[in-house]
């Protein structure tokens, strides 16, 4: 197929087609076959890493680790017949991280030379140095055993191996599928990235990891040109620690389908009507509720106050661990950077600690925190659970989030079951709208279809719903989670966090959950309409 | 590294000699950048990056591919032209595609201190350490961030377009919170010079601010009449301007659509006294005279006497509608009253509710730009024109539009930087602004 016939072809609807890959033979291949980092060999690169550790050494480093990094992405994004943009992005640099006198000292810099490495290790001792005359407390670190090894995540197609044509193609599929439906508009994309990195410390650890991810999603708008009213709706999809498979796996005709008659439905939905309901909350909302409400309140880094300038505190304090009933006995959540598919998983973390599982809050009980190698001795911990991680060469390593999921009820439940069990209540897909405080205890979430429960049944949709509430409240509110069949993931590539500002890719896993007598508001109503 | 304007034009024009396309364009940014981070009273972690990164952006006729790399040997300059071009040909065709413009005329810049690209390393730790050591002086914890940064970016496209600008800024921020927890204050200040940020009158205040909040007083959510300090004012200002895109107004779906079909230009949609601007060349809050692709960024009028003037449309729009391109600007300014202090606001104030600063600012809604957000860092009730105690926190749902329209009072405009707004320089006064929607209290501190 030509490209003229292959544009010709995606800019009409294709009534139950899937995706074909027009061009097959045009594999884009050497747009990102050479990869920076291929172009060392592995010896040089461990002189190069000896030579930041020998000098940091040298100049009074007790401590010091060298990590080079190629963060590789393609990103993809389309809006009807129209490519919006086809970005071809590589990073690669190398930072130096040493403590002097107890005081940390980081330096990094984007040209890979051994003079290069070797000033830039200088640097982060002089740094080091000079902030050590202001340091009040001195750095130490959990001790961790030393490692030479390589990790890669498990996927069955790199998505830099195909051609942009397929990639597109499936978009445009998408888009106009969305059209054939009703949808005025409709946008969608793809990204893919790779994030290769290298790390040798001055304890004799050499460990080599690649990373690779993919987002995918569409956004159909529906305008009701009587009353100028609009809605959209995003794709149930969720960012992955996958290949290029997920992209080809995925049902896009029944979502793009169901966003276009959903959104429908929705604009002719009743509006809420403001108080206590009952929610069950599906996973491809819930990963969000644990994110804000769990995930971040167990940083220890944050309850420590060390984030307190930016991302804040937390309420989930030191003097609570062990203690305080956080949820009800339904909630398990584990902290896992080993999870399969997860974007927090790696073999290693960036202090180059071993990744690994860990209960945050068990039956309901507040006892686990994430730590770093840092962290780890404020709560008289041995050892690090690995959430160490820098979003690029040039940041230090701070405490991030690992995959924080809750796990599903031990007995038999499918959300049809909960929902037959639901008297009068809400079912929230999609992530929407979030906010909540510097402390973890005020949310207010939105989503995007609200599906309104009567005597067991869904009965219609609704529209402009939000939910508030106290953390603590609405996890002991939580009296079922459906069991591990209706398990799924969700996530984000961007949490954000730290100064200067870092993202950092995570999932959460969940089965829909019901919680009892939470407060819906109007937003329509809040917005004085 | 920083590249000073010869050498850009020389290594990019290197680039776009390699280019075999109908036309592309070249842009090269880098950095150099320090900082340090401080918590518990001591310092946590710093950074030092040397950065340069280089974008090609290649079309074939109306096809286009973008390559950013940071590999400057001669060979991987040539591949990454390459690689642009290769995606470019395998791409479909863009119906949207604007080509590189013609070379343009670009104002002057004014936002680059010596002062800020001199930073020494005692410059730095002297503003930290007056921070930790004032904390500690006066029993309370602080945490903050000090960054100085210079910075360069330039483009040259094959139609001979060149631009070239070189910035600083200087970052100095810090929340200082009492060590029992239950009071807390915070500053920020983002300037050009390094030499504009107080560190000591700042650090003073917020010392004071935070002792002044502890064990905040409960009142039941409710609107209330607020003074929204100038870290306040400045996201309700800027996250406007997330919504004012023509495109989405002109297609239906905005808040600016006009009910039978195009946008809202025109329109009188705020109080009389609103007047909101960019301007690159504003002193005020200086900032970069072109866009990414070289187009120049001049004044532009948002809001007069609360009518609405322009939303923001890009050359493709543009053509389209044969309406004048209008690039998102690189600041935002809001014309206030210079003649008023936040303590004469404070001071004429009989009933009102004191907002040092917001947090997590999301929107609901963009029908009717509903946000939502906490405030943080210090609220403070006012009767009969004092500060009498300090309130617990809240969270807010409230569209900006509200705010524009309910305006009683506006004080003396100063450089703020708001929770969600980052480096972007903007300009703002402190605002006073009846029927504020507070829906709930918050714990948090």
């Amino acid at each position: 197929m030509k490209r003229r016939d292959f544009v010709k072809c995606c800019s009409m609807a294709v009534p139950g087609a899937l995706f074909v890959n027009s061009v097959g033979s045009d594999i884009l291949s050497r747009t990102i076959d050479k990869p920076r980092h291929r172009m060392f060999e592995d010896d040089f690169i461990k002189k190069m890493a000896d030579t930041a550790i020998f000098t940091a050494g040298k100049n009074g480093a007790s401590y010091s680790d060298f990590r080079l990094s190629n963060f590789r992405s393609q990103n993809i994004s389309t809006r009807e017949q129209v490519i919006q943009s086809i970005r071809d992005n590589e990073n690669f640099g190398f930072s130096v991280r040493v403590i002097v006198n107890g005081s940390w000292g980081f330096a990094a810099s984007s040209t890979f030379t051994e003079d290069e490495v070797s000033r830039v290790s200088k640097i982060a001792c002089e740094i080091a140095r000079a902030n050590s005359r202001i340091q009040n407390s001195k750095v130490e670190l959990a001790a961790t055993p030393v490692y030479n090894d390589s990790w890669k995540t498990p996927i069955k197609k790199s998505a830099f191996d195909v051609s942009i044509d397929d990639k597109v193609n499936r978009l445009f599929t998408v888009n106009a599928k969305a059209k054939e439906a009703g949808a005025d508009y409709c946008s969608s994309f793809i990204w893919a990235v790779n994030e290769w990195k290298y790390f040798a410390s001055s304890e004799g650890s050499y460990i080599k990891q690649d990373l690779h991810r993919l987002f995918t999603s569409f956004d159909v708008t529906v305008i009701d040109k009587q009353s100028g009213q609009f809605d959209s709706r995003d794709a149930f999809t969720a960012p992955i620690g996958m290949g290029y498979e997920y992209f080809e796996d995925y049902d896009f005709m029944k979502d793009v389908e169901e966003a276009v008659e959903h959104t429908k439905m929705k604009q002719k939905a009743p509006s809420v009507e403001p108080g206590k309901r009952d929610i069950i909350l599906d996973p491809t909302h819930l990963w969000l509720t644990i994110h804000e409400s769990c995930g971040h309140p167990t940083e220890l880094d944050r309850a420590l106050g060390y984030e307190a300038n930016y991302a804040g505190t937390s309420f989930m304090t030191v003097d609570k661990l062990g203690k305080l009933q956080y949820g009800s006995e339904h909630i398990n959540i584990k902290g896992d950077r080993t999870q399969k598919n997860g974007l927090a998983t790696r073999g290693y973390d960036d202090d180059g600690v071993k990744t690994t599982e860990w209960d945050i809050i068990n039956s309901g009980r507040f006892v686990g925190y994430q730590t770093t190698r840092e962290m780890a001795k404020f709560i008289g911990e041995k050892a690090s659970n690995g959430c160490a991680y820098a979003d690029s060469w040039e940041h230090f390593p701070i405490q991030r989030m690992p995959n924080v999921s809750l796990m599903p009820g031990n007995k038999k439940l499918s959300l049809a079951d909960l929902i037959a069990d639901t008297e009068d209540g809400i079912y929230i897909k999609g992530d929407g709208s979030w906010s909540i405080d510097m402390q973890r205890y005020n949310f207010q979430f939105t989503g995007q279809e609200f599906w309104e429960i009567k005597n067991g049944k869904i009965i219609g949709m609704l529209r402009d719903v939000a939910y508030q509430g106290n953390t603590v409240d609405l996890w002991n509110s939580c009296d079922a989670v459906c069991d591990a069949s209706e398990y799924k993931l969700g996530g984000s590539f961007f949490c954000g966090k730290g100064e200067p500002g870092q993202v950092s890719p995570v999932s959460h896993g969940s089965s829909p959950a019901r919680f009892r007598k939470v407060n819906i508001l109007n937003t329509t109503k809040e917005a004085g309409k | 590294m920083i590249l000073n304007e010869n050498e850009a034009r020389n290594l990019l024009a290197k680039v776009i000699s390699n280019s075999k396309a109908d036309s592309a364009i070249a842009t090269l940014s880098g950095n150099n950048s320090y900082n340090i981070r401080f918590a518990r009273n001591s310092l946590s972690t710093n950074g030092f990056a040397d950065g340069l990164s280089l974008t090609i952006t290649s079309s074939i006729g109306k096809k286009s591919g973008s390559v950013t790399t940071n590999r400057f040997d001669e060979g991987s300059l040539k591949e990454a032209v390459s690689r642009s071009e290769e995606i470019a040909r395998l791409s479909p065709e863009n119906r949207e595609f604007m080509p590189p413009l013609a070379p343009q005329v670009y104002s002057e810049s004014f936002n680059f201190s010596e002062n800020t690209a001199k930073m020494s390393a005692a410059g730095r730790t002297t503003q930290v350490s007056y921070v930790i050591e004032s904390s500690i002086k006066n029993d309370v914890t602080c945490a903050g961030y000090e960054e100085d940064e210079v910075s360069f970016s330039a483009i040259l496209s094959t139609t001979g377009l060149f631009a070239y600008n070189r910035g600083t800024k200087a970052n100095l921020s810090s929340t200082i919170r009492t060590v029992d927890g239950s009071g807390s204050g915070r500053f920020e200040k983002l300037y050009t010079d390094s030499g504009n940020i107080d560190f000591k009158g700042l650090c003073d205040h917020v010392i004071e601010r935070s002792k002044m909040s502890v064990n905040p007083a409960v009142i039941e959510p409710g609107r209330y009449t607020v003074i929204l300090e100038p870290s306040a004012a400045a996201d309700m200002v800027s996250l406007c301007l997330n919504y004012m895109g023509s495109r989405g107004a002109d297609e239906g779906r905005s808040f600016f659509s006009s009910p039978g079909g195009g946008n809202l230009i025109g329109e009188k949609l705020a109080n009389d006294s609103v007047h909101i601007y960019s301007d690159p060349v504003d002193l005020n809050a200086p900032s970069v005279p072109f866009t990414w692709d070289g187009e120049p960024r001049g004044p532009i009028q948002w809001f007069e006497g609360g009518v609405l003037r322009n939303l923001h449309r890009n050359r493709f729009w543009a053509e389209k509608t044969s309406a004048p391109s209008v690039p998102y600007p690189s600041n935002i300014l809001m014309k206030g009253n210079p003649g008023r202090t936040l303590e004469d606001m404070i001071s004429t104030s009989e009933s009102a509710v004191l907002v040092t600063r917001f947090w997590y600012i999301r929107s609901v809604d963009p029908k009717t730009m509903l946000l939502t957000g906490l405030t943080r860092d210090g609220v403070f009730e006012i009767k009969n024109g004092k500060i009498v105690r300090p309130l617990r926190n809240f969270r807010f749902n409230e569209s900006p539009m509200n705010v524009l329209n309910n305006i009683l009072e506006l004080g003396k405009p100063e450089k703020a930087v708001g929770a969600e707004t980052g480096d972007y320089p903007i300009f703002v006064p402190p605002m006073k602004v009846a029927n504020f929607n507070f829906s709930s209290l918050s714990d948090a501190i």
